[in-house]
């Protein structure tokens, strides 16, 4: 849904007198909305930018990338980056890839990484409607913030709104 | 995490120096195995769409029905080059800076304002709809601001935005995501001008 978001806002953007440029990895989601340029890599979800520690890697895909979509002159375009994942297992069940799986060699209800479970079971995180921290001191630094006098957003770290 | 080993050494010293305060998450580190390589997959790229039916069929949910758009969308010609374009980043992997209000994730529709010089190691991530292992390890897998200050100290691109966007792009309803997340991230544009918006989903 992050790709389909993403997609729709680009043409609003675009609409509005900005030009955009948009990476994705779900290539599919992308072509259906058909936001102005896209840049496609075809990487598990997670990594649309690279992958981590990969500095010089993900300095080449960013430039790739943003001169791709600066060539491109035909609306609704996608264009494919020159890169792959290491191997291509997570392709068989991609929506259960995760870093765990790869390292272990198994899927998240036990079955074989790189094969399509025969029964899918609702792996899925709940949604939820209280903040998410990363950290329980990200929580605590925020509770710290007085929110009644400062952006809710910007921790008066930038221009509000 | 399994096996992170500490590969670029150099890369490793300069990322550690800005952790004055440090904290938990061990950024910088890197896979045994480089991850992404030049090439090209011989397999078709992942379908998402018919993933998420056939997850959806076989738990006996009803499909979700994807936005489509058939019509082209709106142009607006880059008239500089890249190496004259200002960015500004809009990234839908959830990303905060340490001390905001974390995301939700049930159609959180808000945004957040992540300021272009925020260290590495104060953006964190709230989503649901990937795993955020590596993300946490290093955030430009998703929200690549350290390597756009990179690439304008080269001078690939002119120079970036005072700040940044990060909301949480997985919000089921395409209406509110129109009406509630893309007014707040068009203001910023007006606030902030950039000849280039980057946009990076999750």
């Amino acid at each position: 849904m992050c790709h389909q978001s993403v997609g729709l806002i680009a043409r609003d953007l675009e609409a509005a007198g900005y030009p955009t440029i948009g990476f994705t990895s779900a290539r599919t989601i992308t072509t259906r909305v058909r936001p102005p340029r896209s840049v496609f890599l075809d990487v598990p979800l997670g990594h649309t930018t690279g992958a981590p520690g990969e500095t010089v890697t993900q300095r080449q895909i960013l430039t790739d990338g943003l001169e791709a979509g600066h060539r491109l002159t035909t609306p609704g375009h996608v264009i494919d980056l020159p890169y792959r994942w290491i191997d291509d297992r997570w392709k068989a069940d991609p929506l259960s890839w995760s870093r765990s799986a790869q390292e272990s060699g198994s899927g998240p209800d036990g079955s074989h990484f790189g094969a399509r479970p025969v029964t899918r079971s609702d792996t899925r995180n709940e949604r939820r409607s209280e903040p998410q921290y990363q950290l329980e001191d990200d929580r605590d630094t925020a509770d710290a913030v007085s929110w009644d006098e400062q952006c809710r957003v910007c921790l008066g770290l930038a221009p509000c709104p | 995490m399994a096996t992170g080993i500490h590969r670029h050494r150099r890369g490793l010293r300069r990322l550690s120096h800005s952790l004055a305060y440090s904290c938990s998450v061990p950024y910088g580190q890197v896979m045994a195995d480089p991850q992404i390589v030049p090439g090209r997959s011989e397999l078709r790229p992942a379908d998402y769409l018919e993933e998420t039916r056939q997850l959806y069929s076989s738990l006996g949910y009803d499909t979700y029905r994807w936005a489509e758009r058939t019509e082209d969308p709106t142009w607006t010609p880059l008239t500089k080059p890249l190496s004259q374009c200002t960015i500004m980043l809009v990234g839908s992997g959830g990303i905060y800076r340490r001390g905001q209000i974390a995301f939700h994730t049930k159609d959180d529709t808000s945004v957040r304002l992540i300021a272009t010089d925020t260290p590495v190691d104060e953006l964190r991530t709230a989503h649901f709809a990937y795993d955020q292992t590596d993300a946490r390890l290093d955030p430009d897998c998703v929200y690549p601001l350290t390597r756009l200050r990179e690439l304008a100290e080269r001078g690939v691109i002119g120079g970036l935005t005072g700040d940044h966007v990060g909301f949480m792009g997985g919000i089921h309803s395409t209406r509110r995501a129109l009406a509630e997340t893309a007014p707040l991230i068009l203001e910023r544009c007006h606030h902030q001008k950039p000849d280039l918006v980057l946009l990076v989903p999750v």
